[in-house]
């Protein structure tokens, strides 16, 4: 059963590269945010007297279905707002934005690095991010649970609720999938 | 490479992007940690003994709805069980009436008959 120390050490681990995740799947940092503290509360509520060792695996079901609610939701949502907006006047379009929207604070650990090798890793980076948001999201899924979230095929296939065949087949099509988006933008790992 | 290194040279990639969140995200993912650990403590059995902490244990129960239906069988197990006890006690007593009507020297029917206080009479007089 794991202790309070043992869930806070895990959901400290785990929490950026669960925000990425959500990221690289919802494409919308204020939306992933609200996912992954959703899932950070539904493994409280719910699993929080569980073996540590299942942590891992708990959460990453959690959070591959707080992300499919998002999308329910949204979909939900959207079909609200079109129905709506039909029936009334669009303001935003008249609205002042702020001119430094745009712009973004530069991370700590960057700030003292050679700037064109920080250039060439940010947009390594950037084009890696890109290939993951364009993979089909099973593929996506399979890909970073097993290679980022280090999970091994029994325990994907647990968190995706498929079977071990198909985590293995989602794994091998990302891995070439992103292979060639790579090969194709120049990039060498 | 096979598909296994070339997935953890990614995700290694990966990795050094999750550490540049900014300030802002990585204080909301603190704040949202800290409220689920919260959460946790709140869930975490109170110790046995402390009213007051069996009172809030119960009253957390019965929030959840799921948990009432849970609450709700088992008292509807309690109460058979107790039904079944008194009924079961009530069967024992009358099994024991019969058996001391049965080994009473006099026949049960002497009871109900017109004559049988006028036996009676008779018999404490002599």
């Amino acid at each position: 059963m794991a202790n309070y120390e043992q869930l806070s050490s895990f959901l400290k681990e785990v929490e950026r590269r669960a925000f990425k995740q959500a990221v690289y799947a919802v494409r919308d940092d204020d939306a992933a945010l609200d996912i992954v503290q959703d899932a950070m509360l539904r493994l409280a509520d719910r699993y929080a007297s569980r073996p540590v060792e299942e942590l891992p695996m708990l959460f990453q079901r959690i959070l591959q279905n707080a992300i499919r609610d998002h999308f329910r939701r949204s979909k939900v949502r959207s079909w609200w707002t079109s129905l709506l907006s039909s029936f009334s006047v669009n303001e935003e379009e008249d609205a002042p934005t702020d001119p430094f929207d745009g712009l973004s604070v530069e991370s700590e650990s960057t700030a003292f690095e050679d700037p064109a090798k920080a250039l060439n890793r940010e947009q390594t980076l950037k084009i890696i991010e890109q290939g993951l948001e364009l993979l089909p999201p099973r593929q996506r899924e399979a890909f970073l649970l097993r290679y980022w979230e280090e999970l091994d095929v029994s325990q994907t296939a647990e968190a995706m609720g498929c079977s071990e065949g198909s985590v293995k087949t989602h794994c091998s099509r990302a891995s070439h999938a992103l292979a060639n988006w790579l090969k194709a933008k120049g990039v060498s790992l | 490479m096979s598909d296994q290194d070339f997935g953890k040279r990614l995700a290694g990639h990966l990795s050094e992007a999750a550490e540049q969140l900014s300030a802002a995200q990585k204080e909301k993912l603190g704040m949202a940690r800290l409220r689920a650990l919260e959460r946790a403590r709140m869930r975490a059995p109170q110790p046995v003994g402390a009213l007051a902490g069996v009172g809030v244990g119960l009253g957390r129960q019965l929030r959840d709805s799921h948990k009432l239906w849970r609450v709700g069988l088992i008292a509807l197990a309690i109460g058979a069980a107790i039904a079944f006890s008194l009924q079961f006690n009530d069967v024992q007593t009358d099994d024991d009436i019969d058996t001391l009507l049965l080994s009473d020297e006099l026949p049960p029917d002497a009871y109900i008959s017109e004559r049988f206080d006028t036996i009676l009479q008779g018999h404490s007089q002599s």
